[in-house]
């Protein structure tokens, strides 16, 4: 019994990560790095609330999240491909985008600093963290088909080929008459919509937005991007690795095995002994964060 | 600090706003007047280059990594025993994410990276003025904006330059 909780814990954290991650292999085989998603979850977070709190619905929160994931990668892409701006820098910038805007809009709609009222998720009013919860939520089939999809999508379809080309070598996929603006733009808006269903999973699961709730988790999404070597299955068994770590945490609370900060340096630790070359050698795409000319 | 100066007083400002002042001028002279400073500059420009002209690149390296891990340390000084005098998890609240953006707003140039630190540092400070007019929040809106801006015309006026001349 204790292991099937773990495995329910391990599925329920995996989920965003899953999302934000395989939204990240898209973004950066296209060349743009994807620092936003922690930004793109946040927002997504928001939006999904919103969406769900004024509809009643919490499949018109799904698309509301998905609308302001993509509007955030829209705006990310912009400067990056149109003004060839530093992806880096920007990145890091619609993070700070969207924790200033999505506080602000917090106060002005729910007169609140710290969270929104109760919206409505998935799953009736089950409580959240039991394996019941689980069952009734779409995402988490959602999550591991979208694993599958973008899979295909990257490796077997003539968009994936080009979004590769693209991010390897954009002056040769020009010159075969590929628009590589154009390829830049479809990643980081499915990138941003991905990403931020991975958010909206948190606040319908939730059932509530709280201010800051991502809490890192992008940033572990794009470790797992690169733990996972840019692949869409590899990086989905990082998250789950990642999500292991943090509800084998969990489950050990009662025993004070590890201290819980060190469980949370896992997924960072391991992304730099994989990029330090220590486990085969992590290739980035070659033309990731560099602007068309 | 208002000892020295009685219109610092009651403000969290304290010596080390002089101490930061000094780094800079200290990192100022060492890029642009020291030879230590000119290898690191040639190495950023153009490591190969730079290995072919005598530089060893990889010293380099280290030695740029170690001096800027002690100046990001210096960062959080000016908190914990300057302010506060005791430390709270969490106390640089995203403050090193923020650097990145002021070196970049400051171009890579010590005096820039002065005044851009001021303006954002302006910034912080008149959300707490405007907060009873406007969500204190927006501040934070404002600072990204501010960023991305600078990071979008960077590039742009640097072309523009280049086909006036």
């Amino acid at each position: 019994m204790i292991f099937i909780a773990f495995l329910a814990q391990t599925l329920r954290i995996a989920i965003p990560y899953l999302f934000a991650a395989i939204g990240g292999v898209v973004s950066e085989r296209s060349g743009l790095i994807a620092l936003g998603l922690e930004g793109y979850m946040l927002g997504g977070a928001f939006c999904g609330a919103l969406a769900s709190y004024y509809s009643g619905s919490p499949w018109v929160g799904l698309l509301g999240a998905a609308t302001g994931g993509v509007v955030l990668a829209l705006l990310y892409a912009f400067t990056a491909i149109r003004y060839r701006a530093d992806q880096v820098v920007v990145g890091i910038a619609i993070n700070l985008l969207v924790i200033g805007l999505t506080r602000f809009f917090l106060r002005l709609a729910f007169h609140s600093s710290a969270n929104s009222p109760r919206i409505p998720g998935f799953g009736g009013d089950q409580p959240s963290g039991g394996v019941i919860s689980l069952v009734g939520n779409p995402l988490i089939p959602i999550g591991i088909l979208a694993v599958a999809l973008v899979a295909w999508l990257l490796y077997r379809t003539p968009f994936g080929l080009r979004v590769r080309a693209v991010g390897e070598h954009p002056a040769a996929a020009t010159s075969v008459g590929i628009r590589v603006p154009r390829i830049r733009y479809t990643a980081a808006a499915l990138s941003g919509a991905l990403a931020a269903l991975g958010g909206a999973y948190l606040a319908l699961d939730q059932h509530l937005f709280s201010a800051e709730m991502t809490a890192g988790r992008g940033f572990i999404a794009l470790a797992a991007v690169i733990f996972g070597r840019w692949d869409p299955f590899r990086a989905a068994l990082a998250c789950v690795l990642f999500a292991a770590a943090e509800a084998l945490q969990i489950q050990l609370q009662g025993a004070q095995a590890i201290p819980s900060q060190f469980v949370e340096m896992i997924p960072y630790a391991l992304t730099i002994v994989a990029l330090a070359g220590v486990v085969g050698r992590a290739v980035p795409p070659a033309a990731l964060g560099r602007p068309v000319e | 600090m208002s000892a020295l100066i009685p219109a610092f007083h009651g403000s969290a400002a304290n010596v080390i706003i002089l101490l930061a002042a000094a780094t800079a001028a200290v990192v100022g002279w060492y890029l642009f007047s020291t030879r230590g400073g000119f290898e690191l500059r040639a190495t950023g420009l153009q490591p190969e280059a730079a290995e072919y002209g005598g530089v060893n690149v990889g010293r380099v390296w280290w030695r740029t990594l170690t001096l800027s891990g002690v100046l990001a340390g210096l960062g959080g000084l000016n908190f914990v025993l300057g302010y506060k005098y005791y430390y709270e998890e969490g106390f640089a609240s995203g403050a090193g994410f923020l650097g990145i953006a002021v070196a970049i707003v400051g171009r890579n140039h010590p005096l820039g990276v002065v005044l851009a630190a001021l303006a954002f540092a302006t910034i912080s400070q008149g959300g707490l003025a405007v907060n009873a007019v406007v969500p204190k929040q927006i501040v934070d809106v404002l600072q990204a904006v501010v960023i991305i801006a600078v990071a979008a015309s960077v590039p742009e006026v640097r072309r523009m330059l280049r086909r006036s001349r």
